[in-house]
């Protein structure tokens, strides 16, 4: 019986340590597209991120990039064992739109994710920007579906935007594709009144304290 | 002359490559398929694999009726078509023996465990109708593939208490058993649970791992006709081929996963045959042709070995239309 035990044990090490899987996330608008705020296509080379948001709850109503990013978990983008991209017409290390097969396409996945790289069956999330870099963006939109899991070791999931039931968190349909959402940000007209607010505050506390 | 062509002599056909029909214990004729032999070489490590043959058909005939249910029940038409009563029941472990349908059309190839027979009907688990299945269809009964038909425990190639076959489900979960070369030949690696009559079904690809590398020699039934592989969502579908070639390769475009994919939504992964488990690439469907899911290169003639299996996702669940690599008789 003892012999057993330790063989089962030497197999099933042996099977871990000898499974040197990957898993695979492709993405891809080809047949369904997400478009700019304007119904415009995107143009090449903005951004199209992959991973998983830790708070889910505020995707929909929070504006903020640095919050919403600081949440996410991303797949490839140069991060350690989460995959190396594989996308014509783009050497960097993070999705973008790549006119695969006309303006405003994209196709392309990360080969190599490591299966304990996020918890079997994460949701994952498509997040898009009409920029090449998410800090310049003025829209964005976040988009899920339920086949959007990550999966077992060796597995793979394609996130594409022809897949069944998307869920819109943050954006809009438009037909049968999808578009990105304005995000707010506060106006320059607005500074100097929050300006002078505070210095306003600032002089009423200095009197009282007189 | 074809790859299939030159293989054929390498085929044990034992029955003759002609079908023939034969008369067994029931008094319904059988049309049987030839018999082949292949050898699975393996790497030493982890292999995808699929069993290229089935098992023998123990009864073919013509429905008068099937009904239209969850378990849809098929009533055996034609005079003297008569079945063992409880013959093909399934047991405490589970299905035993499946129908698969033969007639043409959107329902052939279709497989349906088998929950029990009459004299005179066999009631299936699945509603056949629903389908594309007409109501006198002509079908088959085989027997499972399991662990230990597939690889008995008195295989002599096998690593006792060392190798071990992986096998994925339709929940997502996977099952690891240990080949043991006594009893039923295989248990569970974890609960140790007997599992030699565990089902690999038509189609089903596994996982197997080996200390060192070898070939092990497997045989049946060569399949004719077409087969519905089901694919499920947010699960690994482990799939391949009856093809009964020995040795060579066939490409992504023998498949046929265009005629059945969501072009851009379902995918098809391969592995490195390294015993890495390494994957050179995934694949999508552009609706006419498979591409790489990365690059979106034509991807139709990228090669897999007959004997591979591959993993297929879906985004809804749907069934594969295997073709037929041998269109002989059926």
């Amino acid at each position: 019986m003892l012999k057993r035990i330790l063989t089962v044990l030497i197999v099933t090490l042996g099977f871990a340590s000898g499974a040197h899987a990957q898993i695979t996330v492709s993405a891809n608008g080809v047949s369904n597209l997400v478009l700019s705020a304007t119904g415009g296509v995107l143009a090449q080379g903005d951004l199209v991120r992959l991973g998983f948001f830790s708070i889910p709850s505020v995707l929909g109503t929070d504006n903020s990039f640095s919050d919403l990013n600081s949440d996410f978990t991303a797949i490839g983008e140069g991060l350690a064992n989460s995959g190396t991209l594989s996308q014509s017409n783009n050497s960097g290390n993070t999705m973008d739109i790549n006119n695969f097969s006309s303006s405003g396409t994209f196709l392309g996945s990360y080969q190599g994710v490591l299966g304990t790289y996020l918890p079997t069956g994460s949701q994952l999330y498509m997040w898009v920007f009409n920029s090449p870099t998410a800090s310049s963006a003025t829209q964005w939109g976040i988009f899920d579906a339920p086949s959007w899991l990550f999966p077992s070791d060796p597995g793979q999931v394609t996130m594409s935007l022809g897949s069944a039931n998307i869920s819109v968190l943050r954006g809009s349909t438009n037909g049968s594709n999808f578009e990105l959402a304005p995000i707010p940000v506060p106006e320059p007209g607005t500074l100097p009144f929050l300006a002078g607010a505070l210095a306003l505050g600032a002089l009423v506390w200095r009197k009282t304290r007189r | 002359m074809n790859a299939f062509v030159r293989s054929i002599p390498l085929l044990f056909a034992v029955a003759g490559l002609m079908t023939a029909q034969e008369s067994l214990a029931q008094t319904t004729s059988v049309t049987t398929d030839p018999v082949g032999y292949n050898s699975l070489t393996l790497p030493a490590g982890n292999s995808v694999r699929v069993n290229t043959f089935v098992q023998a058909k123990v009864f073919q005939g013509v429905a008068s009726s099937i009904t239209s249910s969850s378990n849809s029940v098929i009533t055996v038409g034609g005079t003297g078509s008569s079945l063992t009563s409880g013959s093909y029941n399934e047991t405490a472990g589970g299905p035993a023996y499946y129908v698969e349908i033969l007639s043409s059309g959107s329902g052939q190839g279709l497989v349906a465990d088998v929950i029990s027979n009459t004299a005179s009907t066999v009631t299936v688990a699945a509603n056949v109708p629903a389908l594309g299945v007409s109501g006198t269809a002509s079908f088959c009964i085989r027997p499972h593939t399991t662990l230990s038909s597939l690889f008995p425990a008195t295989n002599s190639t096998l690593t006792a208490y060392v190798d071990t076959v992986k096998l994925f489900f339709p929940n997502n979960t996977n099952r690891t058993f240990l080949f043991t070369g006594t009893g039923d030949g295989w248990v569970d690696s974890g609960s140790g649970v007997d599992s030699g009559a565990q089902v690999i079904y038509p189609g089903q690809g596994f996982i197997i791992n080996v200390q060192a590398a070898k070939s092990v020699a497997v045989m049946g039934s060569v399949k004719a006709g077409p087969t519905l592989v089901p694919l499920y969502t947010n699960a690994i579908n482990l799939v391949g081929t009856f093809n009964p070639q020995v040795g060579g390769t066939q490409t992504l475009a023998s498949y046929n996963f265009p005629a059945t994919f969501v072009p851009y939504v379902d995918a098809v992964k391969i592995f490195n045959d390294d015993g890495s488990l390494q994957s050179p690439g995934s694949y999508l469907s552009s609706g006419t042709n498979m591409i790489n899911a990365g690059t979106g290169v034509n991807s139709d003639s990228v090669g897999s070995a007959p004997t591979n299996a591959v993993i297929v996702s879906v985004g809804q669940a749907e069934n594969w239309l295997m073709p037929s690599f041998y269109m002989s008789g059926q």
